[in-house]
């Protein structure tokens, strides 16, 4: 006999081995295939994919988050430098700042197409 | 992607060989069920969009993950018990090896006097022997032989080259062959 064909003898007496489980062992492992199944339905109807994607592909998460989170910081950069640009103008004006608050020197400027 | 009937079918061919992979690996009942308990649940949460083709090696590879996962938590666990138990003589003066685990299997079925407990002697034999090999030995064996994956699946499952698959079913061919033939066994 060689080494396959001996191998293939155990392996012949394990197959019956787990022919003759106990009930209880075999119910359990029944119910634990049913639960196994029933929480994969629930997740796919629950839309959890991205959870479990992300859970998956830690580093790849992380890189969005950060790339996400620098894109955010230098759009508000961008945005707190204009502001500042409009500041300075504002304040180096000849015309005081509270005219552009007043509703009335809008309309005349529309009016006199200025 | 395989269908829930599809994942539903294969898991109920496999569980039962991947209750007893367990049970070889870990020798306790309860601590084998949670193995393939979280397998079954990875397997189906995580890869049921899979081909069916790609299950059964997916599923081995999860099953082993989670044994050794298992491991790795009770030597952790362990450490920090013994750090803190006064305990910790009392549980060596007993140590529970694998040589007196699979004696009091073996010795299970010593004892049966009725017809066909032959054949349970065998059995019981032939467990305790695959319990006494080293564990990547018996990996490489129940992998190769009893789930019938091929040296390159099996390497893959393993996480090793396929000569070093090759060299553990070498070996654990012998020693169990040796192992029969010392308790006068022929299959």
């Amino acid at each position: 006999m060689n080494d396959e064909e001996f191998a293939h003898s155990i392996t012949a007496t394990l197959n019956q081995a787990t022919r003759e489980l106990g009930t209880p062992v075999t119910s359990r492992l029944s119910e634990m295939r049913r639960h196994a199944l029933a929480a994969g339905r629930d997740q796919h109807r629950n839309g959890h994919g991205v959870l479990v994607w992300t859970h998956d592909h830690p580093w790849i998460t992380l890189i969005m988050a950060v790339c996400i989170g620098v894109a955010g910081w230098a759009g508000f950069q961008r945005q707190y430098t204009d502001n500042g640009e409009v500041d300075i103008q504002l304040l180096t004006d000849d015309l005081p700042p509270q005219a552009y608050a007043d509703g009335d020197f809008a309309t005349w400027l529309k009016s006199h197409g200025r | 992607m395989a269908s829930h009937l599809e994942i539903d079918q294969f898991l109920a061919g496999v569980e039962r060989r991947a209750f007893k992979h367990a049970m070889f690996a870990l020798q306790d009942h309860h601590n084998a069920l949670d193995v393939v308990q979280n397998a079954m649940l990875k397997l189906v949460e995580r890869y049921a969009g899979k081909p069916a083709a790609e299950l059964p090696l997916l599923f081995q590879r999860i099953l082993q993950n989670c044994i050794h996962d298992h491991f790795r938590r009770a030597k952790v666990r362990d450490f920090w018990v013994r750090l803190v138990s006064p305990l910790q003589e009392r549980d060596e003066e007993n140590p529970e090896t694998l040589e007196t685990l699979s004696a009091n299997l073996e010795s299970q079925w010593a004892e049966t006097p009725e017809q066909g407990a032959s054949s349970h002697q065998h059995l019981a034999i032939i467990e305790a022997a695959l319990i006494e090999l080293p564990p990547r030995q018996r990996e490489a064996f129940l992998l190769r032989y009893w789930e019938e994956l091929d040296v390159a699946e099996t390497a893959a499952v393993m996480g090793c080259s396929e000569g070093s698959v090759k060299t553990h079913c070498f070996r654990a061919v012998n020693a169990l062959a040796a192992r029969l033939k010392k308790k006068g066994i022929t299959l």
